[in-house]
């Protein structure tokens, strides 16, 4: 016998379609916040929130070099962290229905990023340079919008407390590509395939994986991705705004960072550790990377935690 | 009321743990940690999101307590609600140094689907299995110690 669905399941089983269609409109930033029952719907809504990460990551995230930041909308916020004003597109991004001033910064941030602004705030305002981090903003039928913001306190006689930017990232030469591609004559710019994604994925990952040792030529890195020279190096180059081999030389110095930071190991056995034959080449590069020999930044980053 | 069992449990098996080894404890910011006949246990504290910095920080006092060697990792996440992907695709790829194999043990079959999830996407290079029983989930990591 058909088991009749309570109302509440059946807002639960409406809410995941409307997480089904976003993603298929390719709206990778939607998110759904679960509802702590950790029951079999809580975990779809997670895996289909983790796969829209994967899914933006793997198409957009990596190419951020290439991308100019864009204030995509702001709200101010007062010192009891009160809706003040908002940027006049805000509404429509976040599909809020009615007026929001006044209106506690609770009812239009999750749990989490509320604290996450708070935190934020508490860190102070002597960084010479703002971070970006992900809030996760209410949207219509308690779902979430995930934008890169800023979190901002104000000085000054304003009621303004608080500035949260949000961010998003494109192309910043979009409108001059448009201009050109109406000219029949002009070549466009070759995209790359999901394959070729997924091969600069696995390149990446292969590089990852050997930051002990010397990377092979180009050619034989090729040869075990079955792929040739060219297509590889100009891929990577594309898809991280880096050559791979300056990728490894920059991810096997952080790693000897890392290991001098934390760990006693002797200099020299870091330096075999991170795949360099001889001190001198590891301190050379060191040096260039990080602005001190090895010895200087051990001494100067030690961290102890007897 | 099964909310409490679960904590006294949780309790009493790490205080039996820790009582077993004379070595020392780490209380980090995110987490406990010790080295117990060659396995490193480390044990999450209550935290909603972890985020890339979080990440980093965790690797360098895991780091830290292991010093110069390597060892099989048995890893409580049962207090860890999510990650961002920036940090999951760290702590299992660039953030792993120094493990020989990873035991997860998760709270229940929902924690379990996510954790899948995670291992199947960060791609590790070293044996990963996920748990719901920790006599289970030290018993995998015992070939690698």
């Amino acid at each position: 016998m058909k088991k009749p669905i309570n109302n509440d399941e059946k807002m639960r089983f409406n809410a995941l379609y409307q997480q089904i269609i976003e993603i298929a409109c390719g709206n990778f930033m939607f998110r759904q916040e679960p509802s702590g029952r950790r029951d079999p719907i809580d975990t779809v809504t997670v895996l289909l929130n983790m796969m829209s990460e994967e899914i933006y990551n793997f198409c957009f995230e990596a190419q951020k070099q290439e991308e100019q930041p864009e204030i995509h909308f702001s709200i101010f916020l007062d010192k009891k962290f009160h809706i003040t004003a908002y940027s006049s597109n805000t509404p429509d991004i976040l599909k809020w229905n009615q007026d929001m001033y006044d209106r506690p910064v609770s009812e239009i941030l999750s749990k989490n990023s509320k604290k996450a602004l708070i935190d934020e705030l508490d860190l102070g305002t002597d960084r010479a340079y703002q971070r970006l981090i992900p809030v996760d903003f209410l949207s219509e039928n308690r779902s979430l919008y995930r934008s890169p913001c800023i979190i901002q306190g104000m000085v000054g006689e304003s009621i303004c407390a608080t500035v949260i930017t949000a961010f998003r990232f494109s192309n910043g030469n979009e409108s001059a590509k448009n201009a050109t591609n109406t000219n029949e004559s002009s070549k466009p710019e070759k995209k790359e395939t999901a394959a070729t994604k997924m091969l600069m994925k696995k390149v990446r990952l292969y590089v990852l994986r050997n930051l002990h040792t010397d990377l092979p030529s180009l050619k034989e890195l090729g040869l075990i991705h079955r792929t040739n020279k060219t297509k590889l190096k100009e891929g990577f180059k594309k898809m991280y705004g880096t050559t791979i081999h300056r990728f490894h030389m920059e991810k096997r110095l952080e790693k000897g960072a890392l290991l001098i930071r934390n760990t006693e190991l002797p200099i020299s056995m870091i330096t075999q550790k991170c795949g360099f034959k001889d001190h001198s080449h590891f301190s050379k590069n060191f040096k260039i990377q990080f602005g001190q020999t090895p010895s200087e930044y051990r001494i100067k980053n030690i961290s102890s935690i007897s | 009321m099964r909310c409490s069992d679960m904590l006294l449990n949780y309790i009493i098996v790490y205080i039996s743990d820790i009582q077993n080894f004379s070595g020392m404890v780490v209380d980090g910011s995110y987490a406990k940690m010790w080295i117990s006949e060659g396995i490193l246990f480390f044990v999450y504290k209550e935290i909603y999101e972890i985020n890339r910095s979080m990440a980093k920080q965790i690797v360098s006092q895991r780091l830290q307590l292991q010093n110069e060697n390597s060892y099989p990792i048995f890893c409580d996440l049962r207090a860890v609600t999510n990650a961002h992907k920036e940090a999951r695709d760290y702590l299992a790829i660039e953030g792993s140094y120094m493990t020989t194999a990873l035991a997860l043990l998760v709270e229940d079959e929902h924690a379990m689907a996510i954790t899948q999830l995670y291992i199947k996407t960060s791609n590790p290079d070293y044996p990963t299995r996920v748990f719901t029983d920790k006599q289970k989930a030290l018993s995998f990591l015992q070939e690698y110690k």
